[in-house]
């Protein structure tokens, strides 16, 4: 019988405001992870970046690295940082974005049990019924760390994820 | 010789079951189902997937395709959710052409907008791509956030583009119906358009 390449693993709702969510207990029995979120926070901006950390709940957490590819308004621009406490998400919705609107926003994160550095590719978009206000971005992460992933901690830069944001964590084999 | 009569006589340790997984454990398929496929005809520049069960937590569309749009060599692909076709779509793209990279964007729209597609003009027998997710697409309090990942080459002579775009649809309330289609002419018979749903926990 086949076994399944593409299992749900995790999945949180949030039915109030909540400054942060950890998605913990991760077996190491899949490739890769697919983290897939729906988000949006309570400062009062178009958009607001989100805080990533692996095995950790603690802000710095050491040797997270980015670059960057963004497309904001007219603007298109790339950049790139070292050394930073947490790893970038660059943007989710917040709260002067048009109401009920959600980031979508997507973790591809290889080989999370492995032994090398773990990497993320992120590919986010916010929205908002505005020609200008909104970010589209693709993002590469480096955590210079080589432990296995077992949990995964988020939080916005700045004020509460909503109620209604979703955080939903897929594993990923290989043959 | 036909059966005529189940006996356990002389079968010893017997366990019965009262269901057909006999004490194994149910096949699990895991969270990526596809829901339903279509092809280009030729003759139409639509595409419309409809009767979108709301047994999942999210959607993805794969795409393939190209248009017999004469006279250009790319051809604007747009979505419509729910047959509406008012103003309450928003889109932003951001895109590169193999030389420079651009941001724009439009509010009140009629459409959202994942991408591009070759047309006649392009170089033979290449395809344009999308792949476009739509998150928690059940959900009845909340507007629909479109993330598109998508492009095409056609080795150098004529039109490149890669996009990462996405587009609001500002109204709440479940997807069951997705159109794609073609700004101007027909999708080609090579091209082809999945939907997937993806579960949750």
């Amino acid at each position: 019988m086949p076994s399944p390449t593409y299992v749900a693993l995790a999945t949180t709702v949030l039915t109030g405001s909540q400054a942060s969510v950890t998605l913990s207990s991760i077996p190491s029995t899949y490739t890769d992870l697919v983290l897939s979120i729906s988000v949006r926070s309570s400062r009062a901006v178009a958009a607001e970046e989100i805080y990533l950390l692996f095995n950790s709940s603690s802000i710095p957490q050491s040797s997270w690295s980015y670059t960057n590819l963004q497309g904001y308004s007219s603007t298109a621009s790339s950049d790139r940082g070292t050394a930073y406490g947490a790893g970038r998400i660059i943007a989710g919705d917040a709260g002067s974005a048009t109401a009920n609107t959600f980031a979508s926003i997507e973790l591809y994160i290889p080989n999370y049990a492995g032994s090398t550095n773990k990497v993320a590719s992120v590919t986010g978009v916010t929205e908002n019924n505005s020609a200008t206000l909104a970010y589209t971005y693709a993002t590469a992460l480096l955590l210079g760390n080589t432990a296995a992933i077992s949990s995964i901690y988020l939080q916005p830069a700045n004020g509460t994820f909503d109620s209604g944001s979703r955080f939903d964590l897929y594993g990923i084999k290989s043959s | 010789m036909a059966i005529t009569k189940f006996t356990t006589s002389g079968v010893y340790n017997i366990v019965k079951y009262d269901d057909f997984l006999a004490g194994n454990a149910a096949y699990d398929p895991g969270g990526y189902w596809p829901i339903a496929s279509a092809n280009g005809t030729g003759s139409s520049g639509t595409i419309t997937f409809s009767s979108i069960p709301g047994t999942y937590k999210h959607l993805q569309i794969r795409a393939m395709g190209r248009t017999d749009e004469a006279a250009t060599t790319a051809t604007n692909i747009f979505i419509q959710l729910n047959g509406t076709t008012s103003s309450s779509y928003a889109y932003h793209r951001f895109r590169g052409d193999g030389t420079n990279v651009t941001a724009s964007g439009g509010a009140s729209q009629t459409f959202a907008y994942p991408t591009d597609f070759t047309a006649a003009g392009s170089t033979a027998n290449v395809m344009g791509v999308f792949i476009a997710d739509i998150l928690d697409y059940t959900n009845s309090s909340t507007n629909k956030t479109l993330r598109f990942f998508g492009g095409m080459d056609q080795n150098a002579v004529a039109t490149g583009y890669v996009n990462i775009n996405s587009s609001l649809y500002n109204t709440t309330g479940a997807i069951t119906s997705i159109k794609i289609y073609a700004s101007s002419g027909n999708f080609t018979t090579s091209s082809t358009f999945e939907l997937y749903g993806i579960k949750e926990v």
